[in-house]
């Protein structure tokens, strides 16, 4: 309930209210430019990066699918949905909120992901858009046919809201102060993850007591 | 609505802060059109006029949203998909379209433009729909069902002249005039079942009703 209360309410009307700072984001006389920080794209990002990279988005995509759908899952899912759909893409019927808002601040966290694992803009765009079609195509299906405006709106006005997003917290970081790093992480939280070309290992690690089995968070620095 | 209206605010801030990267990765500039994948955003204003046989109205001043996401090619000509949304309040309905095109762009001869720009000229054809989200009473004339929206959805065509020009620190911008004729084919009334979308009741639109619009839009080239 403080979750819901918190990303329904407060955090929206947070980010609100720090809108005005963002425009100190853009004023170039602010900073000299060995000041500013600066998002790393990575040149050379492996297959098998990708390749994990997507999978760990399309889990995520499952996680949140899952968590946040149950009702509708019960009432409308099936597997007879899931195969058929995927052949019937169609213009859905969602309210604006769903279509602008909300398919916008994910397709945000896709452009981010991507971003903090290394990607350039024009690559961290082909990954959102892949993602968001994985996530019409192979898990929304299972309640409701592909949309043409989520496909296409998604993983566009994502990256655009992604862009300036992270923009506005690496000013917050650069300033260097308890206060604006948290909000250069909660702009971006994303950032907070360790980079695939960073010395920071993470792993899951499966774990097991009498009661319970499950998967641990290990992490690490390479040596 | 407030989400959406925080959604755009993000976005109003968001391209301006990405667009100073432009160069980053791309050396496009209003003279040299890269070959490659390249994406622009921009905001503006619409005028429409509704021509139906239960309508015949004009709509607007209203907000423009307009995407678009091309492969250019020799520095002359690009293939693009395009969102164009407009939103336009008529006393307590608001009219929420959603233009998704195909389209080719094709640079035009220096002297079709002002000094030190680049004219272009489009061509578009798609499909989309119009939502009239209705707040309180529905007016008479828009009142074909008990939904809690109407959905009407239709082909679209259009045409636009439009001019690009480079700024400071290696950002382009664009200007655009655009008309488009959205042309209805299928009315839906719909209402949120427990969350989900419904069309209770549907029809096909057989008088060639359209949506005639004029926007102009003020943009910037993303990457």
């Amino acid at each position: 309930m403080i979750t819901h209360l918190l990303f329904k309410r407060v955090y929206p009307c947070f980010l609100l209210l720090l809108l005005p700072f963002a425009s100190l984001a853009f004023a170039e006389e602010e900073f000299k430019p060995e000041e500013r920080y600066k998002h790393y794209s990575e040149p050379n990002i492996t297959t098998g990066d990708k390749a994990i990279n997507f999978g760990l988005v399309y889990t995520a995509q499952w996680i949140g699918y899952g968590a946040t759908q149950y009702e509708i899952i019960e009432d409308h899912g099936s597997f007879k949905n899931w195969r058929e759909n995927i052949f019937k893409p169609h213009f859905d019927k969602d309210h604006l909120n769903y279509n602008l808002s909300k398919h916008t601040l994910v397709g945000q966290y896709y452009y981010l992901f991507y971003r903090a694992r290394g990607y350039g803009k024009q690559s961290a765009f082909q990954w959102s858009f892949l993602s968001s079609l994985a996530f019409e195509f192979t898990i929304e299906s299972l309640t409701e046919r592909p949309s043409y405006q989520d496909m296409y709106q998604t993983p566009v006005l994502g990256s655009i809201v992604g862009m300036g997003a992270e923009k506005l917290s690496l000013y917050l970081h650069s300033l260097q102060t308890t206060p604006t790093t948290i909000l250069g992480y909660l702009f971006n939280p994303m950032t907070i993850l360790p980079r695939n070309y960073s010395h920071y290992r993470i792993a899951w690690v499966p774990m097991r007591n009498q009661n319970h089995a499950g998967l641990g968070l290990q992490m690490g620095v390479a040596l | 609505m407030k989400k959406f209206w925080m959604t755009l605010a993000l976005m109003m801030f968001a391209a301006p802060a990405a667009a100073q990267e432009v160069l980053e990765e791309t050396s496009f500039t209003a003279a040299h059109w890269t070959n490659g994948l390249h994406m622009s955003a921009g905001l503006g204003m619409n005028l429409g006029y509704f021509d139906t046989d239960l309508i015949r109205e004009n709509l607007g001043p209203g907000l423009n949203i307009q995407t678009d996401v091309g492969y250019y090619f020799g520095n002359i000509v690009a293939l693009e998909v395009a969102g164009n949304v407009m939103l336009t309040r008529v006393s307590s309905t608001m009219i929420w379209d959603t233009m998704m095109t195909f389209g080719v762009r094709a640079r035009l001869p220096d002297w079709a433009g002002p000094e030190k720009s680049a004219p272009f000229f489009r061509l578009l054809g798609g499909r989309g729909p119009s939502v009239f989200i209705f707040k309180g009473e529905k007016p008479a004339e828009y009142d074909i069902g008990e939904g809690e929206r109407t959905q009407i959805e239709g082909d679209v065509f259009g045409a636009a002249y439009g001019l690009f020009q480079d700024g400071r620190e290696g950002t382009t911008w664009y200007l655009q005039l655009q008309y488009l004729t959205h042309i209805y084919r299928k009315v839906e009334v719909i209402d949120d079942v427990n969350g989900v979308p419904e069309a209770i009741f549907s029809r096909r639109v057989s008088d060639s009703g359209a949506m005639h619009s004029l926007s102009l839009t003020f943009g910037v080239l993303l990457f």
